[in-house]
C-alpha cells in the first residue's frame, strides 16, 4: 500500500506540472497584455509599464514560469493583477465557497442517485423506471442556466420559499466566526443553528441546479450495475435458496453495484467544482468558477493558473481516496 | 460482507437523516431576508446642526414620521448593482460605476457636480469654488487657492486640513495605481496655512476645476489612518483596500468580498450635518451579474435600488407593481471607429459613405428599444459645448453609394469589425449596419474578441479596421471627451481608436482648454463640428441611456449625470414608510 501511495504521489506531481506547463505556455501564446488590460485603455504606457515590472510580466516567459514554480513550492500562489491582491487571499473566499457548493451537490448526487438508481433497477422497464429515466434525461437535457432562473422563479418568486442567491441574506443574519470559510461548518462549529440554517437554505437551490445534470448518470451507472448484478450467477442461487427479493437487493447486488458509481462520484468532484460558474452567476455565489473566468477575460494568468492546478489536484485526490475506498469495499483489492 | 453491511446501515442512516433535513429545509419559515417592516419607524433626531455641506441639497425636508415606541430596526437599503469594486482605496480605484457609486458616500472630495446642473461646481470639502473672481483662481491660471472647510472631519475626529489635502494628492501620485493621471499637470503643492492649499499647475488649464471635480481626482484619504496602517511602505494602500479612512456622510462598516457585498452606516456626527427628516441609515451594496436574480429581487422587495438590468428587464420593471423603472440619457457613447491607418478609411469619402450607411435610427429604436439617443457632432447634447455642423452626414444609402462611387470604390470592399463585448446589444447594432453595407456592396465581417485581445490589437501591430466599443469623458464637458478620442496626442491613445489626426483640431481642443468663458468656448467647439463633420473621425452609433430601477416608495432620487447611475445620492434619499 505504501507503494501505492507514494507512486500516486509521485505521478500526481509529475501531472500537474505538466498541467502547469500546458497552462502558462498557451495562456503566453496569446498576445493580450495582462496589465494594460487590468489597467484600462486610458492608462498610460508608463503606468501598465510599472504595473508589468511589479507583477514580472517584463520577465522572459521561462523565467517567469520559474518564478511562479518557486513562488508555489514555498506557498505563495502569487498576486492577481485582477484583485490586486493576493491569489492565496482571494482563494481563501472563493475556494471554500466553491468547495461547499460542490459537497452539498455532491451529496445530493449520492443520496438521490444511488437509491433512485436501484429503484429503478428494482422494476426495470416499469412505470417508475421510466419515470426516473425522464426526469433525469431532463436534468442533463435541459441548460443548467435555464435550471437555475426556473428554480430562482417559482421557489423564490412564487413561492417565497428559498433565497434567490448569495450565501447568507442579505441582512439579518450575521457571518460566523471564519474557521474554515465552509460556513456550514462555521455555524456548526460557532454552535449558531439560526445561521446554519440560513446557510443550508441558500445552499439548497445551487446545490440542486448543479447536481441535477450530474444526477442522470449516476442513475443510469447504479441502474445498469445493479440490474447487471441481478443477472449474476450468485443471484440465481441467493433467490434458490429462498432469500427475499429485498434482501438480495440490498444485501447482495446493490454492494456489488457500487464500485463504479463510486469512481464516478470522485470524478465528478473536479468537474463541478471547476465547471459551476453558470450557477455560480445565476445564483450569485462566490465561487472559484466566476472568478476564474474573469480572470480569464483579462488575461490574468497566475489565477488561473493557481486554480487549474488546485482543481486538478482536488480532481486527482478525489480518484486517490475512491481508489483506496474499493479496498474496504472489495477486499480482493489490494494495491501492491 | 461486515463491511458491506456496516456501510450499508451507515448510507441508508445517512439517507433518513437528510431526507429529513432537506423535508424540513423547504417547509421552512420565510426568508427573513425579506423587508421587515413598512410601518413607520421612530428615527432618532436628525443631527442637531443644518446641513451646510453635502449634501447641500435645495429639496424640503421630509414630513417627520410619527414619533411614537421605538421601533423594530429598519431594514437596510439593499443596492443592486453589477460592477465588483476592485478597492476601497481612493488611489487605486478607478471605476466608473459600482466602486466610484460607493466611494463617493465614503470619501468627501473637494468639489463636485451637482444633480441636474451640471455645469456648476459645489463645494464639498472646499469651502467656495476657487475663482479669477475670488481670486481663487491666479490672473495666469497656474495658481489655484483652495480654501477648506474648517468644519470638515474625518471619521475619527480629525480636520480635513490643508496637509490632509495635500498628503492624498501626493499619495494618489506616488502609489501611481491609476488615478494619479488627473494631476499629470499638477507642479506642486504648497501648504499656507491650516486650512488653505495652493495647487500649483504646469500651465494653465481652464478645464482642471472640472477634471479634479471627478470622482476619482480627490477623493481624501486621512493621513494619520493611511500611514498607522501602512505596510512596506504602502502607505495604507492594502489597509484602505476594504477599511475606512474618509470623512463621507457615510462610514464603511465591511467590505465582504466572500458575500459579494459592502455595507455602510450612516454617520449621525457628519460635519457637514443632516438635513431635517429620516434618512437612511444602513447600505448594502450587493453585487449580482444576473439580470434576471436583480429583477426578481427588485420585484420582491428584497432589493430598494438595482442597477445593471437588460432592456427586457427593465420594461417588466417599468410594468410592475412597487416598482418605478428610469431611464437617463448618461455620459457614455457608443462610437465605431474605423482607423485611419488601414485602408480605405484613409479616404474621407469612403468614412463619409460609412457614416452615410448607418441608420442610427432604428438602432436607437428598435436594437435599443429607446434605450439610447441620437448623437449629432462628435458629442451629445449631455456635453455642455456639443453642437453639430450643418453639414453633418446622415443616413442616406444612395449618397453612401455615390461617395464610394467617388472615392474608386463602386464595387466595394470588405473588412473586419471587431467587436468586444461591451453591450449585450453590440452584435444586433453592427449587424444592421452589415446589412446597409451589403446594399451599398461593402461586405463586413464581425468578429468578436475579449477585451484584453482588443488592446493587444489597439496597440500593437495587428490594428483593426474597425471596432466598436463604448466610451466617455471624464465630466459633462465636450472637452474632456474630444481630449479622448481627438486630440492628435490623446493620451495613451486615449480612446482615439481612428488615430484621427488633425492638427487644427488639436489646436482648438487646446485652446478650448485654455478659454475660461463657456460662452467663449463655443465658437471653437462649433468650428471642431464643421470640420469634423467631413473628417468623420468617429462614428457614434447612439449615447446610452441609464436605467435604474427602485421601489416606488423611495424618495429623494436624483439622477447624477457625472457620477452615473450607479451612483445614488443615499444623503437626500428615503423611503416612504420604513424610514
Amino acid at each position: 500500500m505504501l507503494r501505492f501511495m507514494t507512486r500516486r504521489m509521485v505521478s500526481m506531481i509529475f501531472v500537474l506540472v505538466g498541467i502547469s506547463l500546458m497552462v502558462f505556455f498557451l495562456g503566453n501564446l496569446s498576445s493580450r497584455d495582462p496589465a494594460r488590460a487590468a489597467l484600462g485603455p486610458r492608462a498610460t504606457e508608463e503606468q501598465v509599464q510599472r504595473l508589468r515590472e511589479k507583477m514580472g510580466l517584463d520577465r522572459p516567459v521561462w523565467e517567469q514560469y520559474v518564478r511562479y514554480v518557486l513562488r508555489l513550492v514555498r506557498g505563495d500562489l502569487g498576486d492577481s493583477i485582477m484583485t490586486r491582491r493576493a491569489v492565496s487571499k482571494d482563494m481563501a473566499i472563493y475556494l471554500p465557497a466553491s468547495l461547499e457548493l460542490t459537497a452539498a451537490a455532491l451529496f445530493l448526487c449520492i443520496v438521490l442517485g444511488y437509491p433512485l438508481g436501484v429503484l429503478a433497477a428494482r422494476h426495470p422497464g416499469g412505470p417508475f423506471d421510466k419515470l426516473i429515466h425522464a426526469l433525469s434525461m431532463t436534468g442533463v437535457a435541459i441548460p443548467v442556466f435555464w435550471i437555475g432562473i426556473v428554480f430562482q422563479l417559482i421557489f423564490y418568486r412564487r413561492l417565497d420559499l428559498l433565497p434567490a442567491e448569495g450565501r447568507l441574506p442579505v441582512f439579518g443574519v450575521e457571518a460566523p466566526p471564519a474557521v474554515t470559510h465552509l460556513l456550514t461548518v462555521d455555524s456548526i462549529l460557532a454552535g449558531d443553528i439560526k445561521t446554519l440554517w440560513a446557510v443550508l437554505r441558500h445552499l439548497i437551490l445551487p446545490a440542486i441546479t448543479l447536481a441535477l445534470p450530474n444526477l442522470a448518470y449516476v442513475i443510469k451507472l447504479v441502474r445498469v450495475r445493479v440490474i447487471e448484478n441481478l443477472t449474476e450467477d450468485y443471484v440465481r442461487t441467493a433467490r434458490s435458496k429462498g432469500l427475499s427479493e429485498r434482501r438480495i437487493l440490498i444485501v447482495h447486488a446493490v454492494p456489488n453495484a457500487l464500485l463504479p458509481a463510486i469512481t464516478m462520484t470522485g470524478m465528478l468532484v473536479g468537474s463541478m467544482l471547476g465547471g459551476a460558474v453558470l450557477v455560480e452567476i445565476i445564483f450569485n455565489w462566490p465561487g472559484i468558477g466566476l472568478y476564474t473566468v474573469r480572470a480569464i477575460q483579462v488575461a490574468d494568468l497566475v489565477p488561473v493558473l493557481d486554480t487549474t492546478l488546485i482543481v486538478a489536484l482536488v480532481y486527482m485526490v478525489g480518484n486517490l481516496i475512491v481508489d483506496l475506498l474499493y479496498t474496504l469495499l472489495d477486499p480482493r483489492i489490494r494495491y501492491e | 460482507m461486515m463491511v458491506k453491511t456496516n456501510l450499508l446501515r451507515l448510507a441508508m442512516a445517512w439517507l433518513a437523516l437528510t431526507s429529513l433535513l432537506a423535508m424540513a429545509a423547504a417547509c421552512g419559515p420565510t426568508p427573513t431576508e425579506a423587508p421587515v417592516t413598512k410601518e413607520a419607524a421612530t428615527e432618532a433626531p436628525a443631527a442637531e446642526a443644518p446641513a451646510t455641506a453635502v449634501p447641500p441639497t435645495e429639496e424640503p425636508a421630509a414630513e417627520e414620521p410619527a414619533a411614537e415606541e421605538p421601533a423594530a430596526e429598519k431594514p437596510p437599503f439593499v443596492i443592486v448593482a453589477c460592477d465588483t469594486v476592485l478597492s476601497l482605496d481612493p488611489a487605486e480605484d478607478w471605476s466608473f460605476g459600482g466602486g466610484s457609486g460607493i466611494m463617493i458616500h465614503i470619501y468627501d472630495t473637494l468639489m463636485t457636480f451637482k444633480g441636474e446642473d451640471q455645469s456648476a461646481l459645489v463645494p464639498v470639502l472646499l469651502a467656495e469654488i476657487p475663482s479669477k473672481e475670488n481670486g481663487g483662481i491666479s490672473e495666469d491660471g497656474l495658481t489655484y487657492t483652495m480654501h477648506i472647510n474648517p468644519e470638515a472631519r474625518f471619521h475619527d475626529g480629525s480636520p480635513v486640513n490643508a496637509e490632509a489635502v495635500k498628503y492624498s494628492i501626493e499619495r494618489q501620485i506616488t502609489l501611481a495605481l491609476g488615478p494619479e493621471f488627473y494631476w499629470t499637470s499638477l507642479d506642486h503643492l504648497e501648504v499656507v496655512d491650516e486650512w488653505t492649499l495652493k495647487v500649483v499647475l504646469q500651465e494653465p488649464s481652464a478645464m482642471f476645476l472640472n477634471l479634479i471635480a471627478s470622482p476619482w481626482a480627490t477623493r481624501i484619504v486621512n493621513p494619520a489612518v493611511a500611514e498607522a496602517n501602512a505596510v512596506d511602505g504602502d502607505m495604507g494602500n492594502a489597509y484602505l483596500y476594504d477599511h475606512d479612512g474618509g470623512s463621507g456622510p457615510y462610514i464603511l462598516e465591511s467590505y465582504e468580498p466572500e458575500f459579494r457585498q459592502i455595507t455602510l452606516v450612516r454617520d449621525p456626527n457628519y460635519w457637514g450635518g443632516w438635513s431635517e427628516g429620516t434618512h437612511i441609515d444602513k447600505v448594502i451594496v450587493r453585487w449580482i451579474d444576473e439580470s434576471s436574480t436583480i429583477r426578481s429581487m427588485i420585484e420582491k422587495g428584497d432589493a430598494d435600488a438595482v442597477t445593471c438590468i437588460t432592456y427586457d428587464d427593465w420594461a417588466a420593471l417599468d410594468a410592475a407593481e412597487g416598482v418605478r423603472a428610469e431611464a437617463y440619457p448618461g455620459m457614455l457613447l457608443a462610437p465605431i471607429w474605423l482607423s485611419y491607418l488601414n485602408p480605405p478609411f484613409d479616404n474621407i469619402l469612403v468614412r463619409q459613405a460609412m457614416r452615410a450607411s448607418l441608420d442610427t435610427e432604428s438602432i436607437i429604436d428598435d436594437v435599443m428599444h429607446g434605450m439610447a439617443f441620437p448623437v449629432e457632432g462628435q458629442a451629445s447634447y449631455v456635453y455642455a459645448g456639443a453642437t453639430a455642423s450643418e453639414n453633418e452626414v446622415t443616413y442616406d444609402l444612395e449618397q453612401a453609394k455615390a461617395l464610394l462611387e467617388e472615392a474608386g470604390y463602386g464595387d466595394g470592399f470588405e473588412f473586419t469589425c471587431q467587436m468586444p463585448p461591451t453591450f449585450p446589444e453590440s452584435q444586433a447594432t453592427l449587424e444592421v449596419w452589415q446589412a446597409d453595407l451589403a446594399k451599398i456592396g461593402v461586405k463586413m465581417n464581425i468578429q468578436s474578441v475579449d477585451w484584453a485581445t482588443l488592446q493587444a490589437n489597439r496597440t500593437g501591430d495587428n490594428i483593426p479596421d474597425c471596432q466598436n466599443g463604448n466610451t466617455s469623458g471624464d465630466f459633462p464637458e465636450a472637452w474632456s471627451l474630444f481630449k479622448y478620442v481627438l486630440h492628435g496626442q490623446a493620451r495613451p491613445r486615449g480612446a482615439r481608436w481612428s488615430f484621427y489626426q488633425n492638427d487644427r483640431v488639436t489646436e482648438l481642443i487646446e485652446q478650448i482648454g485654455q478659454t475660461y468663458d463657456p460662452a467663449e468656448r463655443q465658437p471653437l467647439y462649433q468650428e471642431i463640428a464643421d470640420i469634423t463633420a467631413q473628417d468623420v473621425p468617429n462614428i457614434w452609433v447612439f449615447g446610452f441611456k441609464q436605467m435604474v430601477a427602485l421601489r416606488d416608495n423611495i424618495q429623494g432620487y436624483e439622477y447624477n449625470l457625472a457620477l452615473g447611475f450607479q451612483y445614488f445620492p443615499l444623503e437626500t434619499m428615503w423611503r416612504e414608510g420604513v424610514d
